[in-house]
């Protein structure tokens, strides 16, 4: 039993055994980019009105939980912040083709009183002083995207003392939330969120919008019940909620 | 190979446990010595680091260190710099997080001392200040080297509550346990191994020197 209870804990320890929630029926698990947990909320609730079936939903790192499915995590279905990715795993094999499910967009956020709302982002930060808080630039497309952004306009030899790292573009909110970083870059449909709205967002249209594409691994316990979370996903009612999130 | 965030990791191990051990010290001192009334509620609270989650942990420092905390206002007053994300805010997290290993060791060492020592110290005239420095301190010295050997290891292995108030900085705030972290997130599997072993081979030494150091104090 020892060893079996060792093995168990370390893999536990090492996060590639998931925590699964008991239902009765089926149940479907979710690995989803942390930028996407509240119209994945909402979509969840939406869909279990005509279909009878649970959720279980795990958020990270599009890199974190790409890592986590190449150990064989038992996800039904990826939601990944960009588009790289779930090709990746299409092509070890791992996975049914990709699919885009939603483009999002890279915001700067403060999350207290601001006069300079008519000003450029750019502008912003060079003004002003204190941490600026940005997610894992390899792991997080939300932090690998404004970081190139700040690569292409000069800007990082300048800033580059003030950034803070976050794990997750979530972790990012939760730092310049607190104040801790007085800016931070999230994700829109962050700043859209009821949190969100209590601070100000600096548009970045110079920054590339983030294609976010899923997939459904070949390992998932129902295909079918994937494939069809997949299609009502890319479906118009779907798509409507996700739009009223600032996604495109 | 970046060996940044292991020589990172000894030197906040190292300015924690030193700190540390100058707060926790005096404290242990007086819960063991000079118990007041309420004693109990100051004891439970030393303990609390042990019970609460790192991330629980983490998330009250990130509001209190931030600018808009108690913390980091009387840092930002005190001293026109901000505290949280800083070397200075992990060494102060980690502190925190440490008071229990240093206490609990410290507190076992002072109540196996000889209390008719004190008594005596007491008689000739020795101040409570003075016998803490002058009779307790020189009994306990092996008690205060596990007590500080406990905290640097705890330190060298810190990772919740700076994953949540470090901010992952290069060369200040990202420590060998983050940086780890990182590096399987990324799939920089390499560098992860030869930073984990490297994290290995220092535990080893360290409990071997723990191992050490009481067998001799026991022979002794």
């Amino acid at each position: 039993m020892r060893p079996l209870f060792l093995s168990i804990a370390l893999l536990a320890s090492l996060n590639i055994l998931p925590h699964t929630s008991v239902s009765a029926g089926e149940n479907l698990f979710i690995a989803s980019a942390s930028n996407f947990i509240l119209p994945l909320e909402e979509l969840t609730k939406a869909y279990n009105q005509t279909h009878d079936l649970s959720f279980t939903l795990s958020y990270g790192s599009s890199g974190k939980l790409y890592a986590q499915l190449l150990h064989g995590a038992p996800y039904d279905i990826f939601l990944s912040a960009d588009k790289e990715r779930p090709a990746l795993l299409y092509k070890l094999g791992l996975c049914e083709a990709p699919f885009k499910y939603a483009t999002g967009r890279v915001v700067l956020w403060s999350a207290g009183r601001e006069e300079r709302t008519g000003t450029p982002w750019q502008r912003v930060l060079i003004q002003s002083r204190g941490k600026i808080a940005i997610s894992n630039t390899e792991t997080a497309p939300y932090g690998e995207i404004p970081y190139r952004t700040l690569q292409q306009h000069d800007l990082l030899d300048t800033l580059q003392s003030r950034l803070i790292f976050g794990q997750t573009v979530g972790q990012t909110f939760l730092f310049t939330k607190s104040g801790a970083a007085p800016y931070g870059f999230i994700a829109l449909s962050q700043a859209l969120s009821p949190e969100g709205l209590k601070g100000h967002y600096w548009p970045m249209p110079e920054s590339d919008p983030i294609e976010q594409w899923g997939c459904v691994p070949v390992s998932a316990k129902n295909i079918k019940e994937s494939n069809r979370l997949q299609d009502f996903l890319m479906g118009q009612s779907a798509q409507a909620i996700i739009h009223n999130h600032g996604y495109r | 190979m970046d060996y940044t965030p292991l020589f990172l990791s000894l030197q906040l191990a190292g300015v924690t446990t030193f700190f540390l051990l100058l707060f926790a010290a005096p404290l242990a001192y007086i819960l063991v010595f000079h118990p007041m009334r309420g004693i109990t509620f100051i004891e439970s609270l030393v303990g609390l680091p042990l019970v609460l989650p790192p991330t629980v942990f983490g998330f009250f420092l990130l509001i209190l260190m931030g600018p808009d905390g108690v913390v980091g206002r009387l840092h930002q007053t005190a001293l026109g710099t901000p505290l949280i994300f800083t070397f200075g805010g992990i060494v102060i997290a980690a502190m925190l997080h440490g008071i229990p290993y240093a206490v609990q060791p410290l507190k076992t060492t002072f109540s196996k001392l000889d209390r008719r020592l004190l008594e005596s110290a007491a008689v000739l005239g020795c101040s409570r200040t003075s016998s803490f420095f002058r009779v307790v301190l020189p009994n306990s010295l092996p008690g205060i080297a596990s007590a500080a050997i406990l905290c640097f290891a705890h330190t060298m292995g810190e990772f919740g509550v700076i994953l949540m108030v470090g901010g992952s900085i290069p060369g200040e705030t990202r420590v060998a346990s983050i940086a780890v972290y990182e590096y399987v997130e990324a799939m920089r599997y390499s560098e992860a191994w030869q930073l984990s072993i490297a994290l290995l081979v220092v535990s080893y030494l360290i409990l071997l020197a723990v191992n050490l150091l009481e067998r001799k104090n026991n022979a002794a």
